[in-house]
């Protein structure tokens, strides 16, 4: 009996390992053109709607980017772009990949980034089409930009090997702590965007240009991009855009946030900066009446190192705290009202009314977008300061 | 395993399409309480005919002729259950991994591992099981346990939205996963101490019970309940995004090897208990002459049924709990009333 047990386990795992390796879907490493970034637009060429698809392709190591490599020791470009055209994004991938001996491969896509237009247009589309498409991860981030995506393609990493590496880090990674904006892996934004009660965002993606001189010669590359700020989705489709500190006041409506988040502020006159290690919200939604009323606890704790003269001893802490507070009141009150007027709620007050009150929840169900609009809120914020650095006194 | 192999996979959409955030609740509920109606069904009727199979019995109680077609009706709904168990899992390679692979050959694969299987004997078959069930729990709590950061579980609210209807009406779906229990009506002869089956078999609900419940939580909690409706495959969605950082990700393959594995169990089981019921129709000798014809069906039959994974899902989640239900419950269940009340039995009285 043994040996026929050992017989069967060595059949059956012997027959796994042979579809381990792929059978026909075999795919040599060096056959594969890998998309690290891609970017979707939606153009109008001779008067019809286009899809202009761009991707950021890795360069296998030991080929040299065409130009100038006599004269400087710089490393080839880690990642080509390439940017094709047609009437559905298969084709457009299709006409560049048609360029290359070598199979497009969605498997390590790190960023989708959607142009202004498409994002406006066909988000629905596109994110069904990366849901869909088997070789595509669930944890690769969307992005929108203002303006076309495929411009994008020319950027250059400052810190990381390449482009696709920085982009990933920085939403992952640095966004978040800093306050800049919040990484959205396709994923989540999938799941907010077929969502009944809340609406989706993404983070948004410019360029930006170094200036950094070193003599003659830029120091870092032209053409660069930052993660920063949020694109807001309605029903759908891009409504419009949280600059910084509204974006900020996301963050603390709807996200536990731990980091660095420096925020400035004024005491009579006098800029200071107080920087956030810590804050919590507490939403709690209700239907009074049609009118849909939400009470926003926000929790902060920080510090303040620089402070400009001001005097950090215990009454001096206290006004902070107040200033502090009433800064953070403001930045939320604003980000409220922007997601009124785009008509989002990217906030998640019905989505608190949907967990916790459903019989309200079904009142408004059929219209709850317009309930948001014209929502009450109150907004209550106690920041704290916790400590002021190494030094007890004041120079 | 032989239950769970499947349903993991398929399960959470089906009954989040009904009973949305609140589906999790469905799976220890009453599909246990149906899986368990199953298992006392088979248990008293072992009882009542100890060392014999369902097919002998049914000709007891219904005579030679109705007993003789009961029977070779029970044969075709394991038959027609295994062309669908190696449809999910074409289908489902077909999605995930080997798109270019002729579908035949992945058919062709399981279907004579799993008649390789099944002439082993019932023996191998559970040792087999033994040997990767420890692996597949494994593999599933690893990808569970890296899924844990990326859990909201805000969304598993509110519960019971619409009442107590959905969840009933998803109940239905995984109801007949947990009356697959039903084999025992072959097996239990077979087993070394009938007296333990029924204790175990409430042990084994409360496992699976626990594991799919655990299953669609997870799911539920990373991707909502909107997206998981849609989704085809959550749990393997779930384990692609799973992962810490750079270092650790792409599980994905590795539940594809596992339930590979899991799939020819129970793909081996199915085959087994069809030979042995066409062979105690035709009372035949040995059961393993009828292995071959089945090769001969179950190749084309699995190629030729459905040609689309929507199809597929399709028929699993309307047509296919009316005719799992009748022969997972009401057959065995009429069997019983039907001895009962013709006071047939070959056991002494307990």
């Amino acid at each position: 009996m043994r040996r026929k047990f050992s017989r069967v386990a060595v059949l059956v795992l012997a027959c796994s390992l042979l579809l381990s390796t792929g059978c026909w879907d075999q795919k040599d490493v060096g056959n594969l053109a890998v998309l690290k970034i891609v970017t979707t637009d939606l153009i109008t060429e001779n008067g019809s709607d286009k899809w202009k698809v761009g991707a950021l392709v890795m360069n296998p190591a030991g080929k040299k980017g065409g130009g100038d490599q006599a004269a400087t020791e710089k490393p080839s470009m880690p990642e080509i772009p390439w940017i094709g055209t047609g009437l559905t994004m298969e084709e457009a991938v299709l006409d560049f990949a048609n360029r290359s001996p070598r199979f497009p491969f969605f498997s390590h896509t790190n960023v989708i980034i959607m142009g202004e237009r498409a994002a406006k247009e066909r988000t629905k589309d596109i994110i069904e089409f990366f849901e869909r498409f088997r070789e595509a991860r669930p944890t690769s981030f969307v992005m929108v930009t203002k303006g076309e995506a495929y411009n994008l393609t020319e950027m250059e990493p400052e810190v990381a090997r390449t482009i696709s590496e920085e982009t990933n880090e920085m939403a992952e990674r640095t966004v978040q702590p800093l306050g800049l904006s919040v990484g959205t892996p396709l994923a989540e934004f999938s799941a907010y965007l077929v969502s009944l009660d809340r609406d989706a965002v993404a983070s948004r993606i410019k360029l930006v240009y170094p200036p950094e001189q070193r003599g003659e010669k830029r120091a870092g590359p032209a053409k660069s991009v930052i993660v920063e700020g949020l694109a807001v989705f309605s029903s759908g489709k891009l409504a419009g855009w949280f600059d910084r500190e509204q974006t900020l006041g996301y963050m603390f409506i709807t996200e536990k946030n731990t980091g660095e988040i420096r925020i400035n502020m004024e005491r009579n006159d006098k800029p200071f900066t107080y920087i956030l290690t810590r804050s919590k919200p507490k939403i709690e939604s209700k239907l009074v009446g049609d009118k849909l009323e939400v009470t926003l606890r926000i929790n902060a704790e920080g510090s303040v190192y620089e402070a400009s003269g001001l005097n950090l001893d215990a009454d001096g802490i206290k006004e902070v705290e107040g200033i502090a507070s009433q800064r953070i009141k403001g930045i939320v009150q604003n980000t409220v009202n922007k997601a009124q007027v785009y008509k989002s709620d990217c906030l998640g007050f019905t989505q608190n009314l949907h967990r916790w009150h459903v019989a309200d929840w079904k009142r408004i169900k059929d219209n709850w977008r317009e309930t948001f609009v014209t929502a009450d809120v109150h907004i209550e914020v106690n920041a704290e300061v916790s400590d002021t650095g190494k030094l007890g006194e004041k120079f | 395993m032989f239950i769970a192999s499947t349903a993991v996979l398929i399960v959470p959409v089906i009954t989040t399409t009904e009973a949305k955030q609140s589906a999790w609740i469905v799976t220890f509920t009453f599909p246990v309480i149906f899986g368990y109606m199953v298992l006392w069904t088979v248990y008293k009727l072992g009882n009542r005919f100890p060392g014999l199979s369902i097919v002998q019995y049914s000709e007891i109680i219904l005579g030679t002729f109705v007993g003789k077609t009961l029977g070779v009706l029970i044969a075709l709904f394991w038959l027609f259950m295994n062309i669908l168990v190696i449809e999910e899992y074409t289908d489902f390679l077909r999605i995930t991994t080997l798109p270019l692979t002729p579908t035949s050959v992945l058919t062709t694969i399981i279907v004579l591992l799993s008649l390789y299987g099944a002439r082993q004997g019932l023996e191998v078959i559970a040792r087999s099981a033994q040997f990767t069930l420890p692996l597949f729990l494994l593999i599933f709590f690893v990808g569970l346990i890296l899924t844990i950061p990326r859990l909201n579980l805000g969304w598993l609210l509110p519960v019971f939205e619409d009442g107590v209807i959905p969840v009933i009406r998803g109940s239905v779906v995984p109801s007949t996963w947990y009356g697959q229990v039903v084999v025992l009506v072959m097996l239990l002869p077979l087993v070394n101490k009938p007296v333990e089956t029924k204790r175990k078999g409430v042990i084994v609900f409360a496992a699976v019970a626990l594991f799919l419940t655990i299953d669609i939580v997870f799911v539920i909690a990373t991707f909502g309940p909107e997206l998981t409706s849609k989704l085809m495959f959550p749990l393997w969605s779930m384990f692609k995004y799973a992962g810490y950082r750079d270092f650790i990700q792409r599980l994905e393959v590795l539940g594809v090897f596992i339930w590979f594995t899991g799939i020819i169990i129970k793909t081996t089981t199915l085959d087994y208990l069809i030979c042995q019921t066409t062979a105690q129709v035709l009372g035949l000798k040995d059961y393993r002459s009828v292995l071959y014809v089945l090769a001969f069906i179950q190749i084309p039959g699995s190629l030729i049924f459905f040609t689309n994974s929507i199809a597929l899902k399709e028929f699993l989640g309307t047509y296919w709990p009316p005719i799992a239900i009748l022969f997972e419950l009401g057959i065995p269940i009429f069997l019983l009333i039907i001895a009962v009340i013709r006071k047939k039995r070959t056991g002494a009285v307990k």
